[in-house]
Formats: C-alpha cells, structure tokens, sequence
C-alpha cells in the first residue's frame, strides 16, 4: 500500500481517502450492524466521514469515524446526507472517495476483498452494483460509489453537489449521478455487473444470486417491501438470507437489527420465518444441555395429565411451574401428579388467590421472577386451554394447534429447542395465526390498536406496528427465551390491573397483552418464528389455499393489484348504496369519503326520529 | 302405471313391541345412485361386511349399473333391482318395500339404508348386540336435533329425527296401518329438499306421535352438536360408530372451517380404527371435484429435502423424464435421482435449447451412465417445447413398462416457478425417494405434484386459465366423469409430476394433440391438467407435496394473502367469501363495477335483467380473448379485467 499525505498532514495507508457513511436506519448510529460496517471501513480508508439524521448525541459511531455530522433528522435522503459529508469533510487533495451507508449490510471479508480488486480496475469511478434504467442503460446503485480524483476536479461533480444532488433520493439520484459522470466524461465500472439473464435491479431483484457470485452487500429494504409486490415478481427475501448464511455473513446483528425495525408480521411474511419441522419421529436425537421451564396455567384440572404428557416431550428433566386460582385446585392437581412417574425435576405448585388475568396474570404477576432472572434458558408457556364458548371443534382445534404445534413429540420438540441453540437472536417460537373456525385474518387487532400503542410507548418499544394483523401467539402459548420477555414485565402487573369482566373485551388488557410478546422481543432484538407440525401444515396450508382461491376469484389483477384495490376500496360492509358510495369516493375522491359517514349518520337519526313519532 | 302400494294392514292388529330375537329374520334395503352406474369397493365391502347380519340384502338403483357393477354387487346381494332414477331415495324406498310386499311378514326387522356413508369404520356387530337388546319400534344410528325455526323453510319446527342413511324398523311397526299410510300418501319426490321434508326429517316424528317408540344408537343429546354425523365423525367413531358419513368430506371447505370439522383428523382416527381408506380414497376420486377432496381431506405432503429419510428399497421400475433449459441442470438433477436410490430404468432428457447440439449435448453428459448405470438413455436436446413432450411422456405411461413415471420440468424462465416445479418433488435424492414410498403406502395414489404455486403467478382464483373448455372435452371423450373443479383444479401446473402409470393410462387413448384447439403449449397444459381427472375416473386421487423450505414460504405468504384479502370484508372467511361471490367481478372499482355490486347484492332481478346484455357482450370478449391466445400462444389470464370492467351498464 503506498503511503498518501493527508489533508490534516497525517499518512494515510487506506485504498480510499474518505468514505462517506450515511445513517438512515430509524435506530441511529449505533445499531451492531452499523459500527460493525463501521470498523470494517475504518481499515479500508484513511478517512471516515459518517453522516447520521438528528441533533448530535453521545454515540458510540463516534469513536470510530473521524467525522460524525449530524443532519436534519427529516432530510434523510441519500443525496442530502452525501452532500452533507462531502461538504464537511471532502477536501482538494482527494485520492479516491467513497460514499455508501446502513441502506446494505455489508460482509466485511469480502468488501474488503473487492476493495482491493478494484483497485486495480480502470476508470474514473466505480459502482458496487448497477441496474437496468429503461431499456438500455444501466447507472450505478446508490449502494457503494466510489470516485476518483478525475472527477472530484471537475465542474460536474462540484456543481452536481452544489445543487441538485441535494434533493434527490433513491433511483432519481442513481440517474442523476450517471448523468454527471457523463457529463464530466468519466467511465464507471461496476464491480458486480449485471449480466443478461439477470432481472432489472439484481441487488434487489435476485439478491441471493449477487451474494452467491460474492458480492459483499444484501439490502436491508429487501425485507421491508411490500410482500404482494415481492411475491407478484416472484422475489424471495429468504433466499437472501439463506444465500447470506452460506456466504458466512455476520447474520447475528443484521437479524437483531431486522427485528427492531421491520413490523413482526412483515418479517415473518418476507423472510419466511415459519419452521415446517416434518422431524417427527418419536426417537430422542439428541442430549441438550438447555435449562427449561414448564409454566403451566391450569385452571381445568383435568388437562393435567394432557399437559404434562406433551411436556415429557422436552428433552431431559424440565423443571415445571404450575399456577392456579386456588388451594383446591392446588390440592388436586399435586394429587394428578404425583400419581405420575415423576420426569421434571423441580416442581413448584403456584396458587395465585385469584383467576384475573388466566393465564397472562398468572404468567406477568405470579411467574414474574422467571421472567426478570436468568434461571432458564427457556419458558415454556403453556395452559389448560378450552375455550368452551366457542364450541367443542373449534375449542379443540385451538388447544390442538397451539399445544402440538409446540410438543408434538420428542422429535418434533427436538428440532424446535435447536432453533433456539443455533440462533442466539431468535426470541420466540409460537404456532401461526390460529384461522380455522375464528374469523381472525383481515382483523387481527380487533381493536385493540390503539391501546396496543399506548402500552407500547410506556414500555419503550418503538417496533413499527403492522398493518392489518399482528404478529401474535393468539392463544398465548409459546416457548421464549426470558431476555425476549423481560421487557413485557418492566411495568410491575398486579391481578388488580386484570381486574373485571372489561380485561377481557375487545380491546381490554387481556387482548392487548395476547398481541404484545413479539413486539416487546422485537425491541429487544429478538425476533420470532413460528412452527408447525407437518401434519398441520397440510391442514392450514390446504384451507388457506382454498380460501384464497374462493376469495380472488372475482378480483382481477395479480396478487398486489388485488391487495391494492381492496385496501383503496375499503370497508365493504354488506355491500348496501351507502357502503358502495363509500368506495366509490375512498378510491376516487377520499376527501369526501367522510361526507358519506355524517350523511348517513344524519339520515339514520331522521329515520329514527320518524319512526318514533 | 300406477306404482305398486305397500300392502294393507287394515283390520289387523301389529304385532308386538320387541327386542330383536336371537333368531330373528333381517332384510336390508340398500339405495344406491351413482351417476355412472358404477359399485365402487366401498359398498361392496359395506355389504359383505352386513352379511352375517342380514338375511336377505335387497339393493334398489336408482339408474342402471354397469354389468361389471352389477355383477359384483350381485355377488353380496339377494336381490339387485334397478328402477328408473325418480322419486329420490325415498322413491326407490317406497317401490322396494312394495315390491317385497306380504314377503316381509317373513322378518322381525328391516333396515332403510343408504350409500352415503362408508361402513363399517368399526365393526357392526357391537352395534347390532347393543340395539338387538332394545325394545323398540324403530332405531337409527345418528339424528338430527331438533332446530327453530326449520334451516330449510325458515318457519316451524324442524323436529329431532333419525338420518335417513340408517332406518332400522321392527315388525310391530312395519306390519301396522300407519306404515302403509305413511308410504301410500306419500307423494313424489322431485327435489332434494321435498325428500327431506316429507321423508327424512318427517318419520320419527311422525311415529312417535303414533305412539311408537325409537331408539338412536348415537344420539346429537350425547354430542357436542345438534349433527354428529357431519361435524363429531371422530367422536362417532371413538365411540364405536361403525359408519362414517361421505359429506363432510365433500362438503363446502369454508363451511367446515367455519365449524373446524378437521377432516384429516378425522381420517386418521378412521385409520386407527382399521378401516382401509383406500375404499374411502377410490370413490370420493371419482366423484369429487379433486381440489375439493385435496382440501377437506388436507391432502398436502411434506416431503424432506435433506437428512437421510426413509430411503426405501422401492424396486418397481420408474421411467423419468426431464425436460431442462441446459445440460447443468440436467446432470444437477440426474445426481439427485441417482442419490434417491428409486430404481429407474429409463431415462429420457428433452432440451428445448436450440444452442446446444446433439453432440455438445451428448459430450456435456457423458457421465451420466455412471450415475445411473445399466439405466437406458435417450438424449433429445434442441427439441421444439411441446408436442414431442407430449408425446413422450404419453408414450411412457405404459403400465407395461413402468410402474411410475416422473416428469420435471426445469426450463420455466422464472426462478421461483423453476424451483418450485422441480424441488417439491426432487429437491435431493431424499424428497424423490419418499415420494415414491408414498405411492407405495398409498395403493391409490395416483399422482403426486408441486403445491399449486401462488407466487409469481395468478394461479389462484384462475388456476384453469383458458383451459377448461379443452380439458372438458378431453374428458368427455375419454369418458372422464369426475366433476371438474369450480375456482381452480389440482393439477400439475409448473408441468413437473409423479404419477402411477396404471392410474394414467387412459390419457394415452386420447386424440393425437394436435387435433386439440389451442395452441401447442396449451395443448401440454391441458392434457396435464386432465390428468388429475383420469386418474380420478379410475379411483385414483391426487396430493401435492411441498419440502420444509417452500411450505415456509408457501404458508406465509398465502397468510399475508388472505390477511390482505380478507381485511375489508365482515365474518368468517365463509361469509367473506360468499359476499364476495354474490358481488361479482370487481373489476377496477369503478362505477360501474361498484353499480353492478350493488344491483347484484340489492336488487338482484335488476341485475338479472342486465345478464343478456353482459353475457352478449362477455362472448364478444372471449372469442377476442381466444383469437388472441391462439396467436400469442400466451396464455390470456389476469389481462381480461379490463375487458370485463365496461360489459355491463
């Protein structure tokens, strides 16, 4: 490496001279995936520049970079924020620059590795990756661009930075930038080039095959998009991660990061994290080594033996927690077990004095200590579920769901507790949205949002909610790690709080706090995953595909035009004139969409009022 | 012709109230109505099975029977009488007993039974012991309870009543004046509904109120439901229920997810009890829509793609054909099937790359003798997409040659669809070795293909495509009569499948394709989505099979589907669905889409008046659409909205 003198007078031995970083991830500066970029450029340049929005704070991004500029928190356009560090911190002298930022994460080997290939490449500027713009041009992505001094001397560029840059985000820039480049007659080589058969925009597009061609960077929007745009161009963000994990990617803080700012739902829709464990052999695989308890809810006495018959899957002795109302049922349910070959090792009978809040009092108020210390790896949260109201199949098929979706048998439970060995970030586990025989999908919140929100700010989780449904282990059994849960506890519950019939409305604590768990691990940088059985595989997948095909048959369009013109539509109601109306203007006049609801209200009222007199 | 009467009791006393007497004369008349006149194995093991408990089985058609039917069902029967199919069920009941007339007197009990359900799920014996001891006038298996107002005319009383597919009368009944009165005014029966009204849910009422007594063996009181038959099958059978009722395994799918009727729950517990669902499997193929079946019966198969598996020795012969974009591909998946273990015998690769010659081709897989050794091998690159496919693989459904044929096809441009038709069945040597030992374990397996993919194409809620008048055809001269499926079939969409050959043949007697109307891609299609239905016809069923990693991505994104879907429409995805059918098209959301919703479900003679015209107009568009498929060869779905949008208003 040849030595460079330095604007400050200081040698610099990097392959750039500055590297402009821009933050705009909603978490800051100081997410692991970003000093992890962060150190891994610190040894590529001799001077880096980070750019991040918001008024300057304490950060650790500091201690890293040279430079840590603070911008408007709300211009968070690429352009902006590039201009801004350029502006700080780019002087005459300039070798070669680089500006990039948090929009990829970044595989710190082989950025290094191309780095150094480029070096050696000809041109005045280059690209980590381009896309197809229109038919036949394709302009570098505002991902990684690197320049060199033959353009940093020219009108171009300064005039470039001077004015329009600043405006413009996304594509636009992309565009605008390839037009200085030709107009200050520099070349561009791009470093993964897109080849023939490959989709307009492969870091996006097919980015599982740019990572296998060894490609350093796997773009974070991938798996915020909108899941019925991906799946209509038959894009596959969980091809990216898998393509991420066989390329040795740092996957631990690129998953926590993903969990704290992608909504649950979307995480598990777009990365496809639901585990179909078809192991189901009754055989033990394994010895596990990890601590867990069974934290049993039982109110119905005689689903005792149900419940720890499943438990007995669990590898190894389990130590079991069981909560319940009273002495009675306390007296009761000693006398099941000890009937029992005994297979737990520790055993502690909980009488909590009062049935507020079932199982979730139970669980937040009595087993709280479970929760704040590291006793155990794992809880497994589980209750004598009956749902008696609801009638016996559908009662039954919820019990069914959650219980064998979480213990089937030895094997199944096996494969389950080594997800939670291999991937130290993952939070949870739960079965998917219960959906047969209740009407939950399209509603998922009921109405509990906005108390859902509330509750959620007081915790400190600023997780994105998701749009229709929530991510939720609907029927509240699940296996955790405590850490993921240890926030759902920071407000100290007591029975009182689940006090009276109105906990359990719509909308009621009970509801609120079923729907909490994944959000509040989120936070925390835990995410979730559901499971299923094979065999429930084959029931859910099989009624979801019917439905959807009874459901889009008269909707035209693929997958995101259906959604698109559902969702613009709106409400449905019965389908009566004032419904109708009302779709009409949602989609074509929303200002006055509204006018139909006071109309109607005013109507009702006249109706009303005739009718009485 | 005035149809014969049951005979007159008059002026003489009914025999005594009794139990069934340990030498006591049994008749069974057994309905039976099969579209196609033909006596599937169900009931002929149904019928054998009652033979040590009846003395004379009296079977009533309503149609006429094929002579191979009708030679093995008189194989297990007395008597075989074939009646003109009027009157329903209660019709041939009527006709039957008049028939028999003053012979009855010869019994202590006959039984009115139908061919709707399968028996015996568990032995009918212990039923027998347990109502032969009962003092009775008449018994049944399961009712009905009683509902207010009647579900079917929205008034009254809809009285508890024995289901009709199990009527059991003693002699103190059937030798009495009510019985004659109650068969001699009875009036014809013309629809469904009348014979439920006059007949099903009249009799116990009716005979109650005369003052004879009943007895049910499995009575709704001890259920959690008013109708057991259809919604506790499992309890039932649990319970020593010898029958299981054919419906809720045809049924509506969104109605008994309303309910969370399981049925694959309910089959397994059918299984424990060691009733052989071959006999359930052989005649619901053939006489439900497949993609009904598939659901209700949850006939999705997750195959492993990785770890050991069961490896079985499977020594039929398999003969494989793959169709692949390039000779990579081809040796990739070669691996795959040699690592399965399964014993292929021949082995045919079609490209349709016109890049490669024969000898490129040939010299890029010169190994592939080692992978497959002793295997016969054909290489065919640079072949034109379809008919010669076709033609093959309708040459290799020979269940002469071959016990299974495995077709993949790999040349799908898309990523997703490519791996999604060919990992599902082949993903490793594993995923293909436990699909063949389905087949093994499943005798009335017929096919085997991908999950219908719903990413990167509108397969759902269109899955015929243009097909459907070309595969209505195709059945029809191939003498297919399973019910084609309404939304979308089950079929072999991405054109990769496993099928059993004898299941298949049929196919091979159809017309050379290029007498078939479309295009020539297709003619592929079409001929492949019959294949579902021919394997159907001879009682053989379809399942799909999904690995771990696409049931992963297939099940979250149909979640986020039907979340999506379904958040603007109330109630269950039942109610949804059927707002949905009544509103009709949607098209864009325009006014006159959104007028025509309205008129469909507020005014509706309104908006039947509007039918002629949109129907004129919708012709118009599809002989469009059909010119125009034939020209591009593409196939038209998803672009019809806009055409459809304007037709009406």
């Amino acid at each position: 490496m040849t030595g460079r003198q330095r604007a400050d007078g200081t040698t610099g031995d990097g392959i750039f001279t500055t590297i402009v970083y821009a933050v705009r991830n909603e978490r800051g500066p100081d997410e692991e995936f970003v000093l992890d970029a962060l150190q891994t450029l610190r040894s590529l340049t001799d001077r880096l520049v980070v750019v991040a929005p918001g008024p300057p704070r304490d950060s650790a991004a500091a201690s890293i970079a040279d430079t840590l500029e603070w911008t408007s928190e709300q211009d968070r356009s690429i352009g902006s924020m590039w201009a801004h560090g350029i502006s700080a911190a780019v002087s005459q002298d300039e070798g070669e620059i680089v500006l990039t930022g948090d929009d990829s994460f970044w595989h710190s080997g082989r950025l290094k590795q191309v780095s150094e290939r480029m070096r050696g490449a000809k041109g005045d500027a280059w690209a980590m990756t381009e896309r197809l713009h229109g038919d036949e041009r394709t302009v570098g992505e505002a991902l990684w661009l690197a320049i060199r001094r033959e353009v940093l001397d020219t009108a171009a560029w300064h005039q470039f930075w001077r004015s329009r840059a600043r405006t413009l985000d996304g594509g636009e820039f992309e565009v605008a930038f390839d037009d200085m480049l030709t107009e200050s007659s520099a070349s561009l080589h791009v470093a993964f080039p897109r080849l023939e058969s490959d989709p307009v925009a492969p870091s996006f597009e097919a980015a599982h095959v740019l990572v296998s061609r060894g490609a350093p960077l796997l773009r974070v929007d991938l798996f915020r998009a909108s899941p019925a745009r991906l799946d209509r161009a038959g894009i596959v963000p969980r091809w990216a991660l898998d393509a991420a994990e066989a390329a040795s990617f740092k996957l631990l803080p690129i998953l926590r990061h993903l969990a704290r700012s992608t909504a649950p739902r979307l995480l598990n829709t777009n990365g496809a994290l639901l585990n179909v464990l078809a192991v189901s052999g009754s055989e033990r695989t394994r010895d596990h080594t990890m601590r867990i308890a069974v934290v049993a809810h039982i109110f119905y006495e005689d689903m005792v033996d149900e419940i720890v018959d499943l438990a007995d899957n669990l590898p190894g002795p389990y130590d079991l927690v069981i909560t319940t109302p009273d002495q009675d049922r306390a007296r009761t349910i000693r006398e099941q077990l000890a009937s029992r070959t005994r297979t737990w090792g520790e055993l502690d009978v909980r009488v909590l004095g009062s049935n507020n809040g079932r199982d979730q009092g139970a669980f937040l108020v009595a087993c709280r200590d479970l929760i704040v210390e590291d006793d155990y790896d794992l809880l497994v949260k589980v209750h004598s579920k009956k749902t008696v109201q609801d009638g016996f199949n559908i009662g039954r098929h919820f019990k069914q769901q959650q219980l064998l979706n979480l213990l089937d048998t030895p094997g199944y439970v096996d494969g389950l507790i080594d997800m939670f060995r291999n991937e130290p970030a993952l939070g949870l586990v739960y079965p998917p949205t219960i959906h047969i025989g209740y009407p939950t999908m399209g509603r998922g919140w009921w109405s509990n949002k906005s108390g859902f929100a509330s509750l959620a700010a007081e915790l400190g989780i600023t997780v994105p909610l998701d749009d229709v449904s929530p991510l939720a282990p609907y029927g509240s059994m699940y296996i955790a790690r405590p850490a993921a849960l240890r926030r759902m506890v920071g407000r100290k519950w007591s029975f009182a709080d689940f006090g009276g019939a109105d906990a359990y409305q719509d909308g009621g604590l009970a509801h609120i706090l079923e729907r909490l768990p994944s959000y509040s691990a989120a936070e925390d940088g835990y995410y979730t995953r559901t499971v299923m059985t094979a065999d429930y595989t084959a029931i859910s997948h099989t009624s979801f595909e019917y439905n959807l095909d009874q459901l889009s048959v008269t909707i035209p369009g693929g997958i995101d035009e259906q959604v698109s013109l559902i969702r613009r539509l709106g409400f449905f109601g019965q389908g009566r004139a004032a419904d109708v109306l009302r779709m009409y203007l949602r989609s074509h006049a929303p200002k006055h969409a509204h006018a139909v609801d006071r109309w109607e209200t005013r109507i009702r009222r006249v109706r009303s009022r005739l009718r009485r007199s | 012709m005035p149809a014969p009467d049951v005979p007159s009791r008059k002026g003489l006393e009914p025999p005594a109230r009794t139990t069934f007497p340990a030498d006591g004369r049994r008749i069974v008349f057994y309905l039976l109505h099969d579209a196609e006149g033909v006596v599937d194995a169900f009931i002929i093991h149904k019928l054998s099975s009652l033979r040590p408990h009846a003395d004379h089985i009296f079977v009533v058609v309503n149609g006429t029977l094929t002579p191979e039917s009708r030679s093995s069902i008189d194989a297990v029967a007395d008597t075989v009488w074939e009646r003109e199919n009027v009157g329903f069920d209660v019709w041939g009941y009527k006709e039957a007993l008049a028939r028999v007339g003053d012979d009855l007197e010869q019994y202590d009990e006959l039984i009115l039974m139908n061919y709707t359900f399968f028996a015996p799920v568990r032995p009918f014996a212990g039923l027998f012991e347990r109502v032969d001891a009962e003092s009775v006038d008449f018994w049944g298996i399961t009712d009905h309870a009683s509902e207010e107002p009647n579900p079917f005319t929205g008034v009254g009383v809809l009285h508890r009543h024995i289901q009709s597919h199990w009527i059991a009368v003693r002699r103190s009944m059937f030798l009495s004046e009510p019985w004659r009165e109650y068969w001699h005014t009875m009036p014809m029966i013309t629809g469904y509904q009348q014979s439920v009204l006059e007949h099903e849910a009249r009799f116990t009422h009716h005979f109650e109120d005369l003052g004879f007594r009943s007895f049910t063996a499995f009575p709704s009181s001890d259920y959690p439901s008013g109708h057991p038959a259809l919604f506790n099958g499992d309890l039932l059978v649990r319970d020593g229920c010898p029958i299981l009722k054919r419906r809720p395994l045809f049924h509506y799918p969104p109605f008994l997810d309303r309910h969370a009727v399981i049925g694959r729950w309910n089959l397994a517990e059918v299984r424990a009890a060691g009733y052989p669902l071959e006999y359930i499997w052989s005649n619901l193929a053939r006489t439900v829509q497949p993609r009904l079946l598939f659901t209700n019966a949850a006939l999705l198969e997750i195959l492993p793609d990785s770890g050991l598996g069961d490896r079985p020795t499977v020594d039929r012969s398999i003969g494989v054909l793959l169709r692949v974009g390039d000779a990579e591909t081809a040796r990739e998946l070669v691996a795959r099937i040699s690592a399965s273990g399964v014993n292929v015998t021949r082995l045919v690769i079609v490209s349709p790359s016109r890049t490669e010659t024969m000898v490129d081709f040939e010299e890029a897989l010169v190994d592939l003798e080692d992978l497959l050794p002793g295997v016969d091998i054909t290489l065919k690159p640079g072949q034109s997409r379809d008919d010669s496919t076709v033609a093959l693989w309708r040459e290799m459904l020979d269940p002469g040659r071959f016990t299974f044929l495995l077709k993949i096809d790999a040349t799908e441009k898309d990523e997703y669809l490519r791996r999604h038709s060919v990992d599902n069945l082949l993903a490793t040597g594993v995923t293909l070795a436990s699909a063949v030992d389905l087949f093994r374990r499943e005798p009335s397996l017929g096919m085997l293909v991908p999950s219908t993919p719903h990413t990167s194409t509108e397969r759902l809620g269109r899955g015929w495509g243009p097909h459907r008048p070309a595969v209505e055809a195709l059945c029809r001269t191939l003498d297919v009569h399973v019910p084609l499926d309404d939304v979308s079939p089950l079929g072999p969409f991405t054109g990769s499948w496993l099928g059993r050959t004898e299941a298949l043949a049929r196919i091979r007697t159809a017309p050379d394709q290029s007498q078939l109307s479309a295009g020539r891609r297709a003619r592929e299609e079409a001929l492949e989505l019959s294949l579902v239905y021919v394997a159907g016809s001879d009682g053989y069923h379809t399942r799909a099979a999904l690995t771990p990693s696409f049931a992963a991505l297939s099940h979250t994104a149909l979640e986020e589907k039907v979340d999506q879907l379904s958040s603007t429409t109330p109630g269950y995805p039942l109610e949804q669905i059927q707002l949905l059918h009544r509103a009709g098209w949607l098209g864009r959301g325009g006014v006159a889409a959104l007028m025509r919703v309205y008129l469909r479900l507020h005014r509706p003679r309104l908006a039947r008046a509007f039918v002629p015209v949109n129907n004129l107009v919708r012709r118009g568009v599809y002989q469009i659409r059909a010119v125009r498929h034939r020209l591009t060869e593409r196939s038209p779905v998803g672009d019809d909205v806009v055409l459809e949008e304007e037709s009406l208003l």
